[in-house]
């Protein structure tokens, strides 16, 4: 799932963010600018934390599909 | 007709059966689940994505994430490099909510579809069989003589009668009917809250790098 951020440097394009990636340390360039971003080092914890609840909140999900998929007659 | 007063209407069979329950139980599921999805979606977001201030109870504020942000900057040449112009690259920094940088929509319930098929089938079936069978026999004879002068008369006779008739009925009735009953169910999930996607857009327009304080040169 990729996240588009405006690129705050020119300000005319978007980045586009794997969170997955960008937790384990990967950078993403601007194609027009070409600056790249990662996450500081001091972010790191916050945004390994936050895509691990987004996983858990993703087989959640998956798991409430299922039961609407194959609602139980009452 | 008689019989067809004993084989039931389709309205009265599926008077019997709970439909209430029968489509109101799936719908009700499916609607449960989208519910739970949707406060699955505020939990996640909320303890992910937030925390409560310590100060002010009931306040909640979005945890940032600091980035960085790398790009080349073109120097003059100095004296001492020859007035070579170099690149060298620039470090800044900013903060992003993690909100904007975790998907929120990217999964959903998009599409809830219950379908329920009855059918109900009610037949009716009659013998009827009447016989009736009857015969009669009848005999009669008679013999009679007597003397005429010189001659002797002699009569016989006789009568029969024979009768028989029969009768048979059979009737066979017969009646059938059937019904389907289908209901479909479709729930399309919502995309994200309006207000969700205008504080994620607020957030990520409002991006304003800090540039990180120049590192002092390394003195020989």
């Amino acid at each position: 799932m990729l996240i588009n951020i405006e690129c705050p440097a020119c300000q005319q394009d978007t980045i586009k963010i794997e969170p997955h990636m960008l937790a384990q340390g990967a950078s993403f360039s601007c194609p027009t600018c070409l600056v790249k971003i990662s996450v500081a080092q001091s972010s790191k914890n916050d945004i390994v934390k936050g895509v691990e609840a987004y996983d858990a909140y993703k087989n959640r999900l998956a798991e409430l599909q299922e039961q609407g998929n194959a609602p139980e007659l009452m | 007709m008689a019989a067809e007063s004993q084989i039931l209407s389709m309205g009265q069979q599926f008077s019997g059966l709970p439909m209430g329950a029968l489509i109101g139980g799936p719908l009700e599921a499916a609607a449960k689940a989208n519910q739970q999805m949707a406060m699955t979606q505020l939990q996640f977001m909320m303890i992910t994505c937030f925390n409560e201030n310590s100060t002010k109870k009931g306040s909640y504020d979005p945890i940032m994430i600091e980035m960085t942000l790398d790009r080349g900057v073109i120097e003059p040449g100095t004296e001492e490099n020859g007035n070579k112009p170099s690149i060298s690259t620039m470090t800044t920094s900013f903060k992003l909510p993690l909100l904007t940088i975790i998907p929120l929509n990217s999964l959903a319930v998009d599409d809830v579809k219950v379908d329920f098929e009855m059918e109900v089938k009610s037949s009716f079936a009659s013998n009827n069989s009447t016989e009736h069978k009857s015969s009669t026999a009848e005999k009669a004879s008679f013999s009679a003589g007597g003397n005429v002068g010189p001659f002797h008369v002699e009569v016989h006779g006789s009568v029969s009668h024979n009768s028989s008739s029969e009768a048979k009925s059979d009737t066979h009735y017969k009646q059938s009917n059937s019904a389907k009953y289908s209901v479909s169910v479709h729930a399309g999930q919502l995309p994200l809250p309006q207000g969700v996607k205008t504080i994620i857009d607020a957030y990520a327009k409002n991006v304003s790098p800090v540039t990180l304080p120049a590192a002092e040169p390394v003195k020989s």
